[in-house]
């Protein structure tokens, strides 16, 4: 009786596994940071339980936390392609170099890696418009504020998080022409102590909407504590202010990775650049508070629906720079060369740019 | 060399290099030599590949195979299509560059072929496709003076004072104010950036300095941000509204030593320290011997600071005397019940022995006695945490600064004579309070500071630096002023300290007949030991009077200078001696307002050892004896401040 129990189900395992090599795709996610808190990877393991609903018992899922940057991702992801998967997401920056050698390494396999700019034959990178979700931002804290000051969290002085800044203030100023903004920068993405100290140090500067490009819960926290507004940024953050988040710029991966996973199913999928936004719903807006008048929400969700129909680019001249120079003219948008290398404030800023 | 001969005939080659005399200024020129010498032919570039060379000569273009030839001039491509790609986070790629599309560069590397996104890196390298380059600036530029002179030449160098340019002449070194530079290689002639670092006491400090930066650019209509580094320490760039930087200041937070340090060794231009420093210090950390540190260092006193009691606020005790610090600190008085609290052990908590506070108890008040410290509470690291424990502890004690006060309850202090002193701002500020420490801004002489820099200390000292230094929990050093009526405790430690005699009742009473109308100021000049010559805080408060008097606020006002000794000698003697130093107060404010103040509007009095403020058994209680106070009596008293 022993015998065939352990016969059964070393039958079972063999054919099991035969399977797996035969058919059915193996996907890996790797995420840099814990499970507990919500933001940027807990936004690609949400679109992760969306590609296992859509796809079923088609492939085979796994995922990862904790997985650090730099050689234990490239460990990490050799090892996985060693395994037999068939497609890895890489969702952090920081897992560049990584996952350029262990694409090299088993050029069989296929790696994407969000945010990154280097591809190998094998690789795909991916991004998200942030900027265009500064415009519903940037609308509402214009209205809202009472101060005509918006505090920013800011990390590093790089194009990214300029253009988001930009973006935030031009479409604030466009709805409150006496609206300031004043950045803090933090030179960290994530540092729960140095974000709350900022958002206190805003917001007794006078500033009563916060904005953020850091990945910590702690400004909306703040935000609730001393009774002013915020934004869920990467993730709604109403749960830790339910009365301070006016919306959410929310990261929605689920339409890619479907989309990339169906390519890989059928055979056709291929080394690719992306960087969508609000128009195939990767960008998500969040629903908004009810603390905003009616005629002020509707007002916000016209932009975005503009945006999305492409009617409402978020750099639209006319737009000088900050020193005075000219940049767009009337009418002229912003081209993605230019997004992604954008140096400078626009015109009204008055902060300096860490160099 | 075959293969040439058959391509070109001798004079067509001699042609080519007699055109190329007529046209050496047009770009793209190159002249091509073969290996041997035997041929050179010079001409526009036009085009080359893997194989050929096209050159354009004045009988038409050949194309001459690049193994046989080496190609001379700017023009010429390089050998190499090997660049590099830097992106702004650090990381890198090299290799050979295998195309590029107008957004992706195409790049082999030994790990295999790379798409780049062309707008995150930087292109270096002979390589680098012409429209990822910054375009050439033409160096040319003409310097022009006022008098119609000028010069025309290609800009080598400029170095904010000089231009250095190669002229048809000869190189020339131009002296920039003389000259209006004009060309697209002028130089940004803005103001130049002042780049400096504050070394400050962390918490406290860091927040001054941020206070009182955001208060000076707000008044000087400039901005500010904040940028904090990996390390803590803070970078405040100052700019004008459009974004140009006029200041790159950064803050490093050290204790007093590390900052004396950071000063010599030109880390930071300015040290911002918690304490006036000795001799014996400064010597340390030079390794020479300096009986006067202001031949090295100018020191500005910046705010006052002070040592006091802190325990539970639910603690009944309201009262600690020096003496009893130093039994509680060194384990001598363990239980609150000896003190007059409840039977509780006392829980005593302490910085740990590299901080300033420690070493600053060990001096004045373990050491003087004797005493070593004893701590059965926990040994802290930061200041503030050692606060937030004592405010949730009942049995806890520590004694430390006054402006880290948070939850935690601040005992008045009694000194060996029983004389009560609270360490109230204005007491800080008349010197009365004994455990009373000056910050300091310490700049070395022989250091080049910016003159922004400058401006930035001038402001710290200022008025309005004072009050960001009172938002931090410090106490400024503004002028301040008190009536007779709140100097209530001050006289009943004078009377209860001292049995007066019928001279001193009777001096006492002429002393509250001339202050009873009159309003005291906190400022109180003392005197260097056995001399007439005030100390740096002396000096700085005469010319805070001074700014008073030419404010106009002591208008029609009278100002009072009452001298005092201590009570050693007789009491006649003393009383001169008094005299004399109120003297000497009143020549010095006459001299530093000649013109505004006559001598008439200001009155002198001597009044010996009557009410002193300090004990006269103690060395320290003397010296805040022999002091001058100042007071104001007439019809603006109570519009001061």
């Amino acid at each position: 009786m022993q015998k065939i129990k352990f016969f059964a189900v070393l039958v079972f395992t063999l054919f099991t596994q035969v399977a797996i090599a035969q058919g059915v795709p193996r996907i890996a996610f790797i995420y840099h940071t814990s499970e507990d808190t919500i933001g940027w990877s807990f936004e690609h393991d949400r679109a992760r339980k969306d590609v296992e609903a859509y796809f079923g018992n088609q492939i085979e899922v796994s995922y990862f936390w904790d997985i650090a940057e730099g050689d234990a991702g490239e460990a990490k992801m050799k090892e996985l392609a060693a395994d037999g998967y068939d497609l890895i997401f890489a969702t952090s920056y920081g897992y560049l170099s990584g996952a350029l050698n262990a694409a090299f390494a088993y050029p069989d396999v296929k790696i994407e890696h969000s945010n990154g700019y280097v591809r190998a034959p094998n690789s795909s990178i991916y991004s998200i418009r942030t900027y265009e979700g500064r415009v519903p931002q940037g609308i509402l804290a214009g209205h809202m504020t009472e101060t005509n000051k918006i505090g920013y969290i800011a990390s590093f002085a790089i194009p990214y998080v300029l253009r988001d800044i930009n973006a935030a203030f031009l479409a604030a100023r466009s709805v409150n022409p006496d609206v300031e903004i004043e950045v803090v920068w933090l030179n960290t993405w994530e540092n729960h102590e140095l974000e709350a100290q900022a958002a206190r140090d805003l917001i007794a500067n006078g500033a009563d909407v916060l904005m953020q490009n850091t990945n910590t819960v702690e400004p909306t926290i703040v935000a609730q504590e001393l009774g002013v507004f915020a934004f869920g940024q990467d993730s709604d953050m109403r749960k830790y202010g339910p009365d301070s988040q006016l919306t959410a710029s929310i990261n929605h991966w689920s339409p890619y990775y479907i989309r990339r996973i169906q390519s890989l199913l059928d055979g056709t999928w291929e080394s690719t650049d992306t960087w969508e936004g609000i128009a195939t719903d990767i960008l998500e807006i969040g629903v908004f508070s009810d603390r905003v008048p009616l005629r002020i929400q509707e007002q916000a969700a016209d932009a975005v629906a503009r945006i999305r129909s492409g009617r409402l680019h978020p750099f639209t001249g006319p737009i000088r720079r900050q020193d005075g120079t000219g940049w767009l003219a009337a009418g002229e948008t912003a081209t993605d060369s230019e997004l992604l290398t954008m140096g400078f404030f626009v015109e009204g800023i008055t902060g300096i740019i860490p160099r | 060399m075959k293969q040439l001969n058959k391509l070109f005939s001798r004079s067509l080659i001699a042609a080519g290099m007699f055109f190329a005399t007529f046209v050496s200024a047009q770009e793209n020129m190159v002249t091509l030599r073969s290996i041997d010498q035997n041929f050179e032919a010079t001409g526009e570039l036009v085009s080359s590949d893997e194989e050929f060379y096209v050159l354009r000569t004045i009988i038409g273009e050949m194309n001459v195979p690049r193994s046989e030839v080496n190609c001379i001039g700017e023009a010429c491509p390089t050998e190499s299509a090997d660049i590099l790609l830097t992106s702004g986070d650090g990381s890198s790629f090299s290799g050979e560059l295998l195309g590029f599309d107008g957004t992706n560069y195409i790049l082999k590397t030994t790990i295999g072929v790379l798409t780049i996104r062309s707008e995150f890196v930087q292109c270096e390298g002979a390589a680098c496709p012409p429209e990822t380059q910054a375009a050439e600036i033409d160096k040319t530029i003409v310097l022009r003076s006022g008098d119609g002179t000028f010069f025309e030449g290609q800009l080598q160098e400029y170095d904010g004072t000089n231009y250095i340019l190669a002229t048809s002449v000869g190189v020339l070194t131009i002296r920039g104010e003389f000259v209006q530079c004009e060309g697209e290689a002028c130089p940004e002639t803005g103001p130049v950036v002042a780049r400096f670092t504050i070394a400050s006491p962390e918490d406290e400090g860091e927040a001054f300095i941020g206070e009182a930066l955001a208060r000076f650019t707000s008044e000087k209509s400039l901005n500010l941000t904040r940028s904090i580094g990996g390390e803590g320490n803070t970078q405040y760039l100052i700019g004008d509204n459009n974004g140009a930087l006029i200041a790159d200041i950064t803050v490093i937070a050290a204790n007093d030593r590390a900052s004396i340090e950071d000063l010599f060794s030109s880390d930071a231009a300015f040290a911002l320290t918690r304490e006036a420093f000795s001799p014996e210090t400064v010597a340390e950390v030079t390794g020479m011997a300096v009986p006067d540190i202001n031949e090295f260092l100018s020191s500005r006193p910046i705010a006052l600071d002070a040592l006091v009691a802190h325990i539970n606020p639910a603690n009944r005790v309201n009262s600690i005397s020096i003496t009893q610090m130093g039994d509680i600190l060194s384990g001598r008085i363990t239980n609150w019940a000896e003190i007059g609290g409840d039977d509780l052990q006392i829980t005593v908590h302490a910085m740990d022995p590299e901080s300033n506070l420690a070493q600053v108890v060990a001096r004045d008040i373990l050491g003087p006695r004797g005493l070593r410290l004893s701590v059965n509470g926990t040994i802290h690291t930061s200041l503030d945490e050692m606060g937030e424990t004592i405010a949730d502890d009942l049995s806890g004690f520590t004694v430390s600064y006054r402006s880290v006060a948070h939850q935690t309850k601040i005992t008045s202090t009694r000194n060996v004579c029983n004389m009560f002193s609270s360490a109230n701002s204005f007491s800080l500020q008349t010197g009365e309070y004994p455990l009373t420490s000056t910050w300091n801004l310490y700049t070395l002489n022989n250091h080049d500071i910016p003159d922004f820099a400058k401006s930035v200390a001038d402001y710290l000292v200022s008025d309005q630096g004072q009050a960001a230094a009172e938002t931090v929990g410090l106490v400024g050093l503004a002028i301040d002023q008190q009536p007779m009526s709140a100097q209530g405790e001050r006289l009943l430690s004078a009377m209860l300290a001292e049995g007066l005699n019928t001279q001193g009742v009777n001096a006492y009473r002429n002393y509250l007949a001339e202050v009873s109308t009159a309003t005291r100021l906190s400022t109180t000049l003392r005197f260097l030991t056995g001399s007439s010559t005030l100390d740096a805080r002396g000096i700085a408060d005469v010319r805070r009077i001074s700014n008073l008097v030419s404010s106009g606020a002591l208008d029609r006002d009278s100002i009072m200078v009452i001298g005092f000794s201590d009570s050693v000698g007789n009491f006649g003697g003393n009383i001169n001696l008094s005299r004399n130093r109120a003297g000497v107060v009143k020549g010095l404010l006459l001299q530093d307002n000649i013109g505004r103040l006559q001598s008439e509007d200001v009155l002198a009095f001597g009044f010996g050892p009557v009410a002193p403020v300090g004990c006269n058994t103690s060395i320290e209680g003397k010296s805040l004896n022999r002091r001058v106070e100042v007071w104001i009596r007439g019809a603006n008293q109570e519009r001061l401040r």
